[in-house]
């Protein structure tokens, strides 16, 4: 019992343990969890995340040590290798005790995974089917019936299905800072709630919902829309700001239908901020799926056919700071790097948070335009210099809701033919001679530079809508195109 | 043995013992002639053992504390007394608050804690009060406060009422508590000796513990070893409750039979034609003895722990047959799942499992499968929680299934509770 056990760091870095009968040299620190994963042990948790600080509280990751009182039964995730510890993850007792755990969760349980949205990437079933029993002993008219509320318009809080493994709490207290949730009651009738009138209203609060092992927390915006077994999973990066998250698209039928923090060391770590989750909304508004020629919807082969004869005199390029790197430097060879600057969205708030920052620049690849077009790229005075006497403009632009400004409308509308590979309709379609349509970040590959000056790859999940292509296709076709005619 | 009344010596009054009667805390006077480690030494030696329930020694648990950090340290007596069954601190609190004090002071001399918190529950206004009042006197006497006894020892005691929750005397809990959070208990280690209140190295100790050292102090601890056994020296406070003639409170050497508190002491049964059917000795969660077993132990720690129960924190129940055990025991297990904080999913869905299976059977509703999976999902509460609560009930649930079986099945062959049946027929 003395106060000096429990933590056992010895001098040197690294400890030896015996792991189901295996000797195993760990990093000191390492709880006795992460060398039973790391060895390919599935010992089930609840409340352990390697985002957040504490657990020890869902009493799921038992596992068996040997100690001077005999073998005894521990909570693995906070329990630190110490020089040699005798652990057994899945031992005759482990098995049963764990088991046991489980047993209790389903006791109050709704089981109403048929109409909960989590059903198929829960924990608790997952954790069911590997360690639990078929048959519930718990009687089904006892259970303790608890209420569905609102926290906020984001996220709906269904209290039965809670277990209670305080991620939420956690995240909200350490990540977001903003502690909008907390435990009210006691014992089994304990429910999460928010504060009268304050509800969780932070730029990260949907990350509760991906961190929550069950379907307590759901995603109002995404609740009922696809069941998580039909879905496929494609990792890629949030276009939505300068930070460049990474992300796994679920998609469905074709369609993108959530955004999910993916880790990433460098770049945010576990998580990702609901801006950017909510860009999976603007994939099919307002977008370009046809080719226009004038104005005129045609079909793609005509416009591309235009395109080519208005781009086979001398031209320059306008770009934008959605494009990736690779798209640029095409379109940096058709050019003979003859940019005239490039079009970026406007700069939005920048929001600090303890423990993730989301940046005030929302556009994914300014550090690479600047790289290809220079410092001024993105200076809109140089560029309106720089489009004076210019006749023909090669325009790729891929920012969502495009709002180009007054002055470079008038600037552009001196340009007598301009070609616009454009993914959402904005003011230049209108006063484009021929538009294609071209992909989102999600649509196409590529990569995008951070505002660290970090390299990360868009991936295609989804095609693009209609008739549109990806841009750097469209960029290849041009250029062979244009080779032919002898105009590269 | 008859009662030894150390600590309750000036217990027998209406008004509390104020610094008038009290004197002038001559043993930590006596305590400024030694050093700390020497205070430390003569408790280790005395072996004054916690009387809060789990009987850990208290002169070893202040030997844990770091000596030279550059944190402050805190004291912590706890107060809460919410064990049902016992109320021996409520006594001593009310009728010789300066007992405490003393005792208090005593410790953070010998620990080097300038502040120390009286954590006390909450249904406990009057001693909170009197408490106080003591210490607004005794500090108008310089023997707490600034520069106490002008020895250039500095303590300030602050009174902090808890506001009910069983769970806030659990050590962690009531940390967390007195931070002003949630009343969960910690994960250990870090014990509160390193890392406590505000995150600092902490001293906990129940009311009677801390007394115990004044008069460790005051007599020396060859004085305070010469009653009790070799491994539970002292006296201890019971509070005995339930169906004897004289219930109360009683200060005797720890190794006195159960039977002399009970039939000498308590006068014996409260009702002649009635035997004692069940003794739980140390408060609602220690496992409750049949009068076989009971009447043969002594009460110290070791002899009621080999007969698979605990001392605890001397709340002795005497039931006799007038009542139902099993209602005695779905009114504990309501209590416990009441009372749990939710942290833990044994304990906090397991607790109110426990009582809806023993209103169950206590309503004639049960079947023998029930008693098999009662008993399985008490013992599978049993070590798999941060604190003990989960233990402190699925204990008593798994033992009164041993010991008392024949009830849980008469419950069950005659579909409701025998003993409302007859009084229902009478």
């Amino acid at each position: 019992m003395s106060p000096q056990n429990g933590n056992g760091f010895g001098m040197s870095d690294k400890v030896k343990i015996t792991l189901n009968g295996e000797e195993v040299e760990v990093d000191k620190g390492t709880t006795l969890l992460k060398a039973s994963l790391d060895k390919g042990n599935d010992v089930p948790t609840f409340c352990y995340h390697d985002g957040l600080d504490k657990s020890g509280y869902c009493r799921m990751c038992l596992v068996e040590i040997d100690t001077p009182r005999g073998k005894r039964l521990i909570t693995s995730c906070n329990t630190p290798c110490a020089e040699g510890t005798v652990c057994d993850s899945h031992s005759d007792a482990a098995l049963v005790g764990r088991k046991a755990v489980l047993e209790f969760y389903l006791v109050n349980h709704p089981i109403d995974c048929p109409e909960c949205d989590k059903a198929g990437e829960c924990t608790l079933q997952n954790n069911s089917y590997d360690h639990g029993q078929a048959k519930s002993r718990a009687n089904l008219e006892d259970k303790i019936v608890k209420p569905r509320k609102d926290f906020g318009d984001k996220i709906r809080f269904y209290s039965q299905r809670c277990v209670a493994c305080r991620r939420c709490t956690q995240f909200l207290d350490d990540v977001s800072g903003t502690s909008e949730l907390a435990f009210t009651q006691r014992g089994a009738h304990q429910e999460l709630d928010v504060f009268p009138g304050k509800p969780i209203h932070n730029s990260l609060a949907k990350n509760i919902v991906d961190i929550c092992p069950v379907g307590a927390l759901i995603d109002k915006d995404f609740q009922y829309t696809a069941r998580p077994w039909l879905m496929s999973s494609s990792d890629s990066v949030c276009a939505g700001c300068s930070k460049g998250c990474a992300i796994t698209v679920d998609h469905k039928d074709e369609k993108a239908l959530r955004f999910k923090a993916r880790f990433d060391k460098e770049v945010n770590g576990h998580w990702i901020c609901d801006h950017g989750r909510d860009t999976v909304k603007t994939l099919e508004i307002n977008r370009h799926s046809n080719a226009l020629v004038d104005g005129e919807i045609v079909k793609v082969m005509v416009a591309k056919e235009k395109a080519v004869s208005l781009l086979a005199k001398e031209f320059k390029a306008l770009v934008s700071a959605f494009n990736t790197q690779e798209e640029i430097e095409l379109t940096g060879e058709l050019t003979d790097k003859k940019f005239v600057g490039a079009l970026a969205r406007a700069d939005g708030d920048k929001e600090e948070f303890p423990e993730f920052t989301i940046p005030a620049d929302k556009n994914p690849n300014r550090a690479g335009v600047i790289q290809h077009v220079g410092d001024k790229a993105f200076d809109e005075a140089a560029t309106i210099k720089n489009l004076e006497g210019v006749t023909t403009l090669l325009i790729i632009n891929a920012i969502p809701e495009y709002q180009v400004s007054s002055t470079l409308l008038e600037a552009l509308k001196k340009v007598q033919n301009i070609v616009l590979l454009e993914a959402w309709k904005s003011d230049i379609s209108d006063i484009a001679t021929v538009v294609l349509p071209s992909a989102a970040a999600t649509e196409k590959d590529g990569t995008f530079i951070n505002d660290a000056g970090i390299e990360r790859n868009v991936n295609f999940c989804v095609p693009t809508p209609g008739y549109a292509e990806m841009d750097f296709d469209i960029l290849k076709f041009l250029n062979k195109a244009l080779s032919r005619v002898g105009a590269v | 043995m008859p009662e030894v009344r150390w600590l309750m010596e000036h217990c027998d009054r209406e008004d509390p013992r104020y610094l008038n009667e009290y004197g002038d805390y001559d043993a930590l006077r006596k305590t400024f002639d030694k050093d700390s480690a020497a205070v430390i030494e003569d408790m280790k030696s005395a072996g004054v053992r916690g009387r809060g329930g789990a009987g850990f020694p208290a002169g070893l648990k202040w030997s844990f504390v770091p000596q030279n950090v550059d944190k402050p340290k805190y004291l912590c007596c706890n107060a809460d007394e919410s064990e049902p069954g016992t109320f021996k601190d409520r006594v001593l609190m009310e009728k010789d608050p300066h007992i405490l004090l003393e005792g208090i002071a005593i410790c953070c001399y010998a620990v080097g804690i300038g502040t120390a918190y009286i954590y006390i529950r909450g249904e406990y206004p009057i001693a909170a009060r009197i408490l106080d009042k003591a210490i607004a006197e005794a500090k108008e006497k310089n023997l707490l406060g600034k520069n106490i006894m002008d020895k250039g020892f500095d303590l300030e005691i602050y009174v902090h009422r808890g506001a009910g929750a069983y769970i806030c005397g659990e050590e962690t809990g009531l940390l967390e508590s007195l931070e002003g959070k949630r009343g969960h208990p910690r994960i250990k280690p870090p014990f509160p000796a390193l890392i406590g209140l505000f995150g600092c190295p902490t001293v906990i100790n129940n009311v009677e513990t801390l007394a115990a050292a004044t008069l460790v102090m005051r007599h020396g601890p060859e004085r305070y070893k010469s009653v009790g056994t070799e491994k539970s020296p002292g006296t201890k406070m019971f509070s005995v409750s339930g169906h004897v003639k004289k219930p109360g409170v009683y200060e005797i050497p720890l190794g006195t039979p159960v039977k002399e508190l009970i039939y000498d002491i308590c006068g014996g049964p409260l009702r002649d034609d009635s035997p004692i059917q069940c003794v739980i000795p140390g408060g609602s969660s220690a496992p409750p003895l049949t009068p076989e077993v009971a009447m043969e132990l002594t009460l110290d720690y070791e002899a009621i722990g080999a007969a698979g129960s605990m001392l605890g924190s001397g709340g002795m129940i005497v039931i006799d047959e007038t009542v139902c055990l099993l209602d005695v025991l779905y009114n504990m297990t309501r209590f416990y799942a009441d009372e749990s904080c939710g942290q833990c999913t044994p304990c906090r869905e397991g607790t109110s499992w426990l009582e809806t299976m023993v209103h169950r059977i206590e309503h004639g509703e049960g079947t023998l499968e029930d008693l098999d999976l009662l008993d399985e999902a008490a013992t599978n509460m049993c070590g798999t929680t941060i604190c003990v609560l989960s233990d402190s009930i699925a204990m008593p649930v798994r033992v009164f299934l041993k010991n008392f079986r024949h009830i849980f099945e008469s419950h069950i062959e005659a579909k409701g509770c025998p003993h409302k049946m007859e009084m229902v027929s009478a």
